[in-house]
């Protein structure tokens, strides 16, 4: 499958209507090609955003567009988009064979062209065997599956993905998810996916962009917002995370002058010494490859270190220095 | 389509609809507002005792259809004992009888020159028929046969969605079968258990065929009203709907505030507790009897009904059973073109009310549900009125309002072919409302927006998707609302004419005429459209 790529601008994107308080203001650039994220808690708006580029809801405000074409006056299915609903919004009544046809069909193709593309789209996708089978009698794996196949089908331009994967179990999903990408990107299709999970997130997007009621709060590749969080609610949205004030974080800055401002350290960044931020370790949660240590300090602030699991036992007094810390202005921005 | 069309689309609905089911209402209302007829309803003994006649009436079929119903409903439920399944399924069986013909059926049965009857009088030698089946008696009789399903399968419903283990937490704690049963069962089950006596008392309350039929004497607010109305005093007759209309609205309403406020969720995996194998033989052995006697007892209408239609006119005189058996009866039903006439006329009326009713419900559950029109309450509201007033309310009021020219609300339509329709689709909005609302509500917009991604236009997506989806829920209301026009009495016996009579109406002509035979056949012919339509209806 051949098709020109494509990419896609939201310009200050809002809406109204959805889970309040929806998107306000959102701007990204989705660029040619690219697996784009949009992380963020339940009700921040992520979802809201798919929609707006799917065209199932109106923005109230801003722009998409679509390789330079805003697409806002263009109805769902004059937009050439592929959309995977979360629980897949399978049609029970029809089989594998029509759901993947039911795209095809809108487009005018012969009944010969359809046949043909359905049975490569259901081979493709593993589906060769199950092409009369209706939903109720697929596996969860197999509709999940089918699901992104019927997107697939008629070769839209863009794919939009709404948690595809919530309802897979942890095990599977890690499986699931290599495959998700490989498919994709043998593809080769510009793919905007919505997840509440930081680790599918991570896994998936070449760029992910935090949401957090309805604003932006950062966008970029994994790997910045990790360590170069943009916000106080990125820093500890994504990954784990201690946040010290005062005291503790002029300790952790080697004395260094913080002001009242927040600073973030990692559980990994942390190493215990014999000089630094003092506290008496008072849990020890053993993961088998390493421990994290919840520690408390004199000033009565709990935090996590994550260390060799021989490290420190429950009461020891411990030192903590960092290795990096994350500062932030007053406000957390 | 934009929002604004779709709120004009709502506007019309809700206009049209205020038309339908309200205005006619009002029409009366305002007829009754007559001082000489309000004095003489006020006035009269007669009056009064029929109204109480039946208030008390349907209070009591409530209670009987509930002692019958709800221990069915656990046995059934909660014992296993060979032949359940086809017991459990026959023990509904009821439900296909419509109320004309399992009244009659009741007659052949149990009557003074019944089956029944014969053979008691037979047997002691009597001179004279040993009862009449007639009065409150004989009405509570049907009423009891006919409603306990109601009870029977709202409460297996309800008891299958208990979760076992909130009865294993009870029995955790100590408390025995019976205990458990009033602590904890009955309070999960209230919700199904005030439906099923909502359902039986307004059932009742309008319930004409067994007063009719059996009543004699005995008078209850329908059938006076349309004593009454036979008379031509069409004030009093306006006053008499009112008070009947007024009564059903406020049991409907007291009846709902038992149902309490607090919704009850069922916690918990929601596994249905397994049915327990009787286990001491002769306890099995006597449960196995009672229930297959009963569903004897369930069956004897029908085949009283069945065995009285093969019974060719004057061939059966003094002996206990018909000494002739042929398809006569039959034979002149589909032969005779004036015999032929009710049963097209039933058969089309209620397919063309079904339809818009169908058609109705629809829209409504579109707008309501997808667009959230403004007027969605309204609409509900409005799809629901029918269902809260007695057939005979709506029979009058639609008799009194189109038999006045005065476009561009009222036209003489009763006389024509359109009045029959237009009532069976009043009486028809409320069940086909209810089941597409149901579903709408139910239906993921999600499988609608797929559609649409995928280019599918307003229309195709109505037709490949959601019509698809929403089948189980149209089915089942087009089909309830299909046997209950097709069975009709209440409102075809106030706006038939000879030219549109349905069958129900000929029924009566033919028991007036003393030709059982014909009757019956008609009552078996009606049996089993409706038995076919309901079990198509029910097929998932």
């Amino acid at each position: 499958m051949s098709r020109p790529l494509v990419d896609i601008r939201l310009d200050a994107l809002a809406t109204r209507g959805g889970v309040p308080p929806g998107p306000g203001g959102v701007t990204v650039h989705v660029r040619y090609g690219e697996f784009f994220t949009f992380l963020g808690p339940r009700y921040s708006g992520k979802t809201d955003v798919l929609r707006a580029v799917a065209g199932f809801m109106t923005p109230s405000a801003g722009r998409v567009l679509v390789d330079g074409q805003d697409v806002g006056a263009r109805s769902p299915g004059a937009r050439s988009i592929g959309y995977v609903f979360q629980e897949g919004a399978l049609w029970e009544h029809l089989t594998a064979r029509e759901h993947v046809a039911f795209g095809l069909e809108q487009q005018g193709l012969g009944a010969d062209d359809v046949r043909r593309r359905v049975e490569t789209v259901l081979a493709r996708l593993g589906l060769a065997d199950v092409p009369d089978r209706r939903p109720p009698a697929l596996t969860l794996e197999q509709r999940r599956r089918l699901a992104l196949a019927r997107a697939l089908a008629p070769e839209p331009r863009v794919l939009l993905l709404d948690e595809p994967l919530s309802n897979l179990d942890p095990a599977l999903r890690e499986r699931t998810r290599r495959e998700l990408r490989q498919l994709i990107k043998r593809v080769g299709i510009t793919t905007v996916f919505v997840t509440h999970e930081q680790e599918e997130a991570f896994d998936l997007g070449d760029r992910v962009a935090v949401l957090s009621a309805g604003r932006l709060e950062q966008a970029g590749p994994p790997d910045d917002l990790y360590e170069r969080p943009a916000t106080l609610f990125v820093a500890t949205f994504v990954g784990r995370a201690n946040v010290f004030r005062g005291a503790a974080a002029r300790a952790l800055c080697g004395g260094a002058d913080a002001g009242d401002s927040p600073v973030v350290v990692r559980p990994e960044r942390l190493r215990f010494t014999d000089a630094g931020l003092a506290g008496i370790v008072r849990e020890r949660r053993y993961t088998g490859a390493s421990a994290f240590y919840i520690v408390e300090s004199d000033g009565g602030e709990r935090f996590e270190v994550l260390a060799e699991p021989d490290a420190a036992k429950v009461g020891d007094r411990v030192y903590v220095q960092a290795e990096r810390v994350i500062r932030f202005t007053e406000n957390g921005r | 389509m934009s929002r604004r069309n779709a709120q004009i689309l709502g506007a019309a609905l809700a206009l049209l609809l205020v038309w339908l089911v309200l205005f006619p209402i009002v029409v009366v209302a305002r007829d009754a507002a007559d001082g000489t007829a309000l004095r003489a309803f006020f006035g009269r003994g007669g009056e009064w005792a029929a109204l109480w006649a039946s208030v008390w009436i349907s209070l009591v079929s409530v209670a009987l259809a509930a002692a019958i119903g709800v221990p069915l409903a656990f046995l059934f439920e909660w014992f296993d004992f060979p032949g359940r399944k086809t017991l459990g399924s026959l023990v509904a069986l009821p439900v296909v009888l419509p109320p004309l013909v399992g009244v009659i059926a009741f007659l052949f049965l149990y009557g003074e020159s019944g089956f029944i009857a014969r053979a008691v009088q037979r047997l002691f030698g009597l001179q004279e028929a040993p009862w009449r089946l007639q009065g409150p008696a004989a009405i509570l009789l049907v009423h009891a046969y006919s409603m306990y399903v109601y009870f029977y399968l709202f409460t297996r419903a309800g008891l299958a969605k208990l979760d076992v283990s909130m009865l294993e937490a009870s029995e955790a704690l100590g408390a025995d079968r019976w205990t458990t049963i009033r602590r904890v069962v009955l309070p999960l089950v209230r919700p199904s258990l005030v439906g099923a006596a909502i359902l039986t008392f307004m059932t009742s309350l309008g319930s004409f065929s067994a007063p009719y039929i059996f009543g004699g004497g005995f008078r209850v607010m329908t059938t006076q009203i349309v004593a009454t109305k036979l008379n031509g005093d069409l004030p009093l007759a306006m006053v008499e709907t009112m008070a009947l209309a007024v009564v059903a609205v406020a049991g409907l309403m007291l009846l709902r505030r038992t149902e309490g406020d607090d919704i009850l969720v069922a916690l918990g995996k929601g596994i249905a507790p397994r049915p327990r194998p009787i286990r001491r033989a002769g306890v099995r052995a006597l449960a196995t009897a009672a229930g297959w006697g009963f569903a004897v007892l369930l069956l004897l209408p029908h085949l009283t009904l069945a065995l009285v239609s093969l019974v060719p006119y004057g061939a059966w005189t003094t002996q206990i059973l018909p000494p002739v058996l042929s398809f006569e009866n039959y034979r002149r039903l589909f032969s005779e073109a004036e015999r032929l006439r009710p049963l097209a006329n039933s058969l089309w009326m209620a397919a063309v009310s079904t339809a818009i009713a169908v058609a109705l419900a629809l829209a409504a559950g579109w707008l309501i549900v997808r667009r959230r029109v403004a007027l969605r309450r309204a609409i509900e509201a409005l799809l629901a009125l029918p269902w809260a007033l007695p057939g005979t309310v709506f029979a009058i009021a639609l008799a009194m309002t189109f038999s006045v020219h005065a476009p561009p609300l009222r036209w003489v339509l009763v006389g024509t072919a359109t009045i029959l329709p237009l009532a069976y689709l009043v009486r028809a909005l409320p069940l086909t409302g209810r089941a597409l609302l149901a579903g709408y509500r139910q239906l993921d917009p999600a499988l609608e927006e797929a559609a649409a991604s995928l280019g599918a236009g307003r229309w195709r997506t109505l037709a490949r998707v959601t019509l698809p989806q929403l089948r189980p829920g149209l089915a089942a209301g087009a089909s309830l609302a299909f046997v209950a026009a097709l069975g009709d009495i209440v409102a075809s016996i106030v706006l038939y004419t000879y030219e549109t009579r349905p069958i129900s109406i000929e029924i009566l002509s033919s028991l007036r005429l003393s030709e059982t035979g014909v009757a019956a056949a008609f009552g078996v012919v009606l049996m089993v459209v409706s038995a076919l339509v309901l079990g198509i209806g029910a097929r998932r």
